[in-house]
């Protein structure tokens, strides 16, 4: 089969030497879940080099409903094996490092370290300040992204911003989710994150680096709100 | 004095999405939060609510921080799934 045109409707939104560059990053996917799967499939669908993908968890039925490597086929299975075998189906270009493990503030640097970008789909906040600090310790900017019922929010966290110092703090418990999880709120903030990925490895500027959107899918708002 | 008090993501009918309250001198963070639960279309659980991220002006702030006519409060509800 001749794949040699796979790129080109990528053209014109991005150059030609931007799609050369995204096949050159390294991109780790922390969470292969709601948001995860959808941010894997778009990076490896669009030609990013190499992804790692990360989640210690398995599939669960309560996943059927908004997860888009979950299936009744893998229920019980690795959800970061499962992101790999996916990637290997869309595109053969994409090289991919499954990590079968949950980040911990022993792992997270040594996970992180080597790749350009690191892309939050994680699902709870003690999580997220483990991810900031290895982050912040290896260099390296995190595209964030959360979700809670109608609601998500998208940012770009540079090293050293307080994003997620003001998002979460320490101290602060892990709050449950009241608001659900609908199936349609975890692909539009998983595109979001998956657009701000894109431009900061090509270069490009974003109205989010520090900043946060908040996105209302009921009065379908989009706000940038500077929090840092 | 008047405190506007803007709510993102939480339940909340768009109309009052941006609400002016009206409080006393030497009201607090934490008293503003108290006005907002009074309204009937928030139906969110308090202590949920309460924490919250809230920015007074955009910056950072506390429960128990001092309010100012004309302060403006952003509410937060804190988003964790993913």
């Amino acid at each position: 089969m001749d794949l040699s045109r796979r790129y080109d409707r990528n053209m014109n939104a991005l150059s030609p030497d931007e799609c050369a560059l995204l096949r050159e990053k390294r991109v780790c996917v922390v969470g292969c879940g709601g948001l995860g799967g959808y941010i894997i499939e778009i990076l490896a669908r669009i030609g990013v080099g190499h992804l790692t993908v990360v989640d210690g968890d398995v599939f669960d039925v309560t996943n059927l409903n908004r997860q888009l490597l979950c299936s009744e086929k893998v229920i019980g299975k690795s959800k970061a094996k499962r992101a790999k075998k996916h990637v290997a189906k869309i595109n053969s270009d994409v090289s991919v490092t499954a990590v079968s493990d949950f980040l911990t503030a022993e792992n997270c640097t040594d996970i992180v370290s080597g790749h350009d970008l690191v892309v939050d789909a994680l699902d709870n906040a003690s999580a997220r300040r483990i991810l900031a600090a290895g982050c912040a310790e290896a260099g390296i900017t995190v595209v964030h992204g959360a979700i809670g019922g109608w609601y998500g929010q998208v940012s770009v966290v540079p090293p050293g911003s307080a994003v997620f110092d003001v998002l979460y703090p320490e101290g602060k418990k892990d709050t449950p989710n009241p608001a659900g999880n609908p199936s349609f709120t975890p692909p539009v903030i998983a595109s979001l994150e998956a657009a701000e990925a894109v431009k900061y490895l090509c270069g490009r500027e974003s109205p989010l680096t520090g900043n946060l959107l908040v996105i209302d899918l009921k009065s379908m708002d989009f706000e940038i709100i500077d929090i840092a | 004095m008047d405190i506007l008090v803007k709510f993102y993501a939480v339940d909340i009918p768009v109309s009052l999405k941006s609400t002016k309250f009206d409080l006393p001198e030497g009201s607090v963070v934490e008293d503003a939060l108290d006005e907002c639960l009074k309204l009937p279309e928030i139906t969110i659980d308090e202590d949920y609510f309460k924490a919250s991220i809230v920015l007074k002006n955009g910056g950072r702030t506390h429960l128990k921080d001092a309010l100012s006519d004309g302060d403006v409060l952003s509410i937060l509800r804190t988003m964790e799934g993913g």
